[in-house]
């Protein structure tokens, strides 16, 4: 246990440091808050105050400033072949929520996160050079990203919580269930979801969450029991535009997201306005790498106007069609008909 | 509970770096930037020159990575590289015979308390002590408290000797310790009316 006397004392452990200016990961603060409770009045203070006095004493980017200047530096150095994760120009500022898992044994070791029995009855999607769209049994969508695995029950569809876990990349988007939360396993972290967009990543090198829309938590793994007995968002809570990177096996909060790690999904707003239906198909088949078929010509006269950020593929499917009194089929993991007998 | 993960230290992640690896690049970038950018203010309080310092620092660090040492401690390094890179770039923006007012201020914190936002915890008499302090004590302060780097990775970041170092410290905290003193006295006082209500 740590003691703590003098001023100096509080000023020389990290972790007060951290926490004393707002840098905090989940584990200090929860140590500081418990402690600062416990001894309302001591030279904690004095420390804290000189401290922030040092703090004021510089000038803070915003977090706008740095995602700006991180991100001209990554675009500055990037190698030609990176050249399509920069954002297409004329889109806003896309929300998003990104886990990059950091293990570097993780690649040696194993391949499973640690969590995960992969049961005989369990279902692996693997991606390898290209990406690859997974529809959920409950809607939702998983958009994998090349060299990744995503696994769940083959019960997944009748089991109390929604599970699956993950190794690599992937963007979600999770159908709203209020009563049956959504949880992401990896290594060393899970993200706990009601119904939002988000990306995990989980590759060696660190960890990171970053949300698109909606909310969701993060945790350790070693929390993971308590949080699948509730349905509440409870732990460290991330809103759209922030993540949470685990370094040095410690969860940190940031207020952005640099650019340059959004992937093309998350950088997509899937808002309509009065738009012709090819120019949406066209879009969704970008943003989620599938190819929507259809009759161009019955369809010419179909408009749409939506707001479809929230929604995974299915869901933004359902609502298209239902708006304009078609339908739609799911043919292969890649390919859609949608059925309509046009808009006149 | 035992850790889940070894923390990855941070001379395996600037191999990685210097391996081409551009994840490692990409979190030691975002990792520092903030950091840095808060370290360089106190050379100079010009955002745009600290963004092109910061920029052409990392391009440079990633052009050269083939070349650049190893290190055990990632922020030591760039805070040396960095700090060295402004005072370049101050030294040439002085030389150039014309000076933006805005972007060299030499002597750090003396006179501009703008920047002293909402500060409900510090006093401003705080503030005006450690601004009173001499710059090295300033600075050597700065890096051991805020930066939580020790006494011999300070003394190669500002490129003096260690005992330079404790001197600077040693001294700085003798002017707080005088300062917690009153802080103290101060507390007590003002909790005196209370206790003799409750009497």
């Amino acid at each position: 246990m740590k003691t703590f006397d003098l001023f100096e004392d509080y000023l020389r452990d990290d972790s007060f440091r951290r926490w004393a200016t707002d840098q905090g990961t989940y584990e200090d603060i929860r140590f500081w808050e418990a402690y600062v409770a416990e001894h309302p009045a001591g030279e904690w203070q004095k420390a804290r105050e000189i401290l922030l006095t040092l703090e004021a004493q510089t000038l803070s980017p915003t977090d706008q400033e740095v995602d700006q200047g991180v991100s001209r530096i990554l675009e500055d150095t990037r190698p030609a072949l990176r050249k399509w994760y920069r954002r297409p120009a004329g889109i806003a500022a896309a929300v998003a929520v990104m886990l990059l898992g950091a293990f570097w044994f993780f690649r040696t070791e194993t391949a499973v996160p640690a969590l995960t029995a992969v049961a005989p009855t369990d279902i692996v999607v693997r991606a390898g050079s290209t990406r690859q769209l997974v529809l959920l049994p409950d809607g939702s969508s998983v958009d994998l990203q090349p060299q990744s695995s995503l696994t769940y029950a083959a019960t997944f569809s009748t089991d109390s919580l929604r599970k699956v876990s993950l190794t690599g990349e992937a963007f979600f988007e999770v159908a709203k269930n209020p009563q049956k939360p959504f949880f992401v396993y990896t290594a060393s972290l899970v993200t706990k979801v009601v119904g939002t967009s988000f990306t995990v990543r989980s590759r060696q090198g660190d960890a990171r969450v970053m949300v698109k829309t909606g909310k969701v938590s993060v945790f350790r793994p070693r929390e993971a029991s308590a949080q699948e007995k509730n349905t509440q968002l409870t732990g460290l809570v991330l809103l759209p535009d922030q993540q949470v990177i685990l370094r040095n096996n410690e969860l940190t909060r940031s207020l952005s997201v640099p650019v340059s790690l959004k992937n093309p999904v998350h950088q997509q707003h899937f808002e309509f306005s009065n738009a012709p239906v090819s120019d949406v198909f066209a879009t969704l088949e970008k943003a989620y790498g599938v190819k929507i078929q259809y009759d161009p010509v019955r369809m010419k006269n179909c408009y749409l106007t939506a707001s479809l950020d929230d929604e995974p593929l299915t869901e933004k499917l359902n609502l298209i069609c239902q708006t304009l009194d078609a339908s739609f089929v799911q043919q292969t993991t890649t390919r859609i008909a949608v059925d309509s007998k046009g808009c006149d | 509970m035992p850790p889940l993960s070894p923390p990855i230290p941070d001379h395996v992640l600037w191999d990685r770096f210097r391996n081409g690896d551009r994840m490692a690049f990409e979190e030691i970038v975002s990792g520092h930037y903030k950091s840095l950018f808060r370290f360089g203010s106190r050379y100079t309080r010009d955002k745009a020159l600290l963004e092109d310092c910061l920029h052409d620092l990392f391009v440079y660090l990633w052009e050269k990575r083939r070349t650049v040492n190893s290190t055990d401690s990632i922020r030591r390094y760039l805070l040396t590289a960095f700090r060295n890179k402004i005072l370049l770039e101050l030294d040439r923006i002085r030389k150039r015979g014309w000076t933006d007012e805005e972007a060299v201020t030499g002597t750090a914190f003396e006179e501009d308390t703008s920047h002293f936002a909402h500060d409900d915890d510090a006093s401003p008499k705080l503030e005006l002590l450690i601004g009173r302090l001499p710059a090295r004590q300033q600075e050597a302060i700065y890096l051991r408290y805020y930066e939580g780097m020790d006494v011999s990775q300070i003394a190669g970041i500002m490129d003096i000797s260690t005992q330079s170092v404790s001197n600077h410290l040693h001294k700085a905290l003798l002017t707080l310790r005088q300062y917690a003193r009153q802080f103290s006295l101060w507390i007590s006082l003002a909790a005196l009316p209370l206790f003799s209500f409750l009497a």
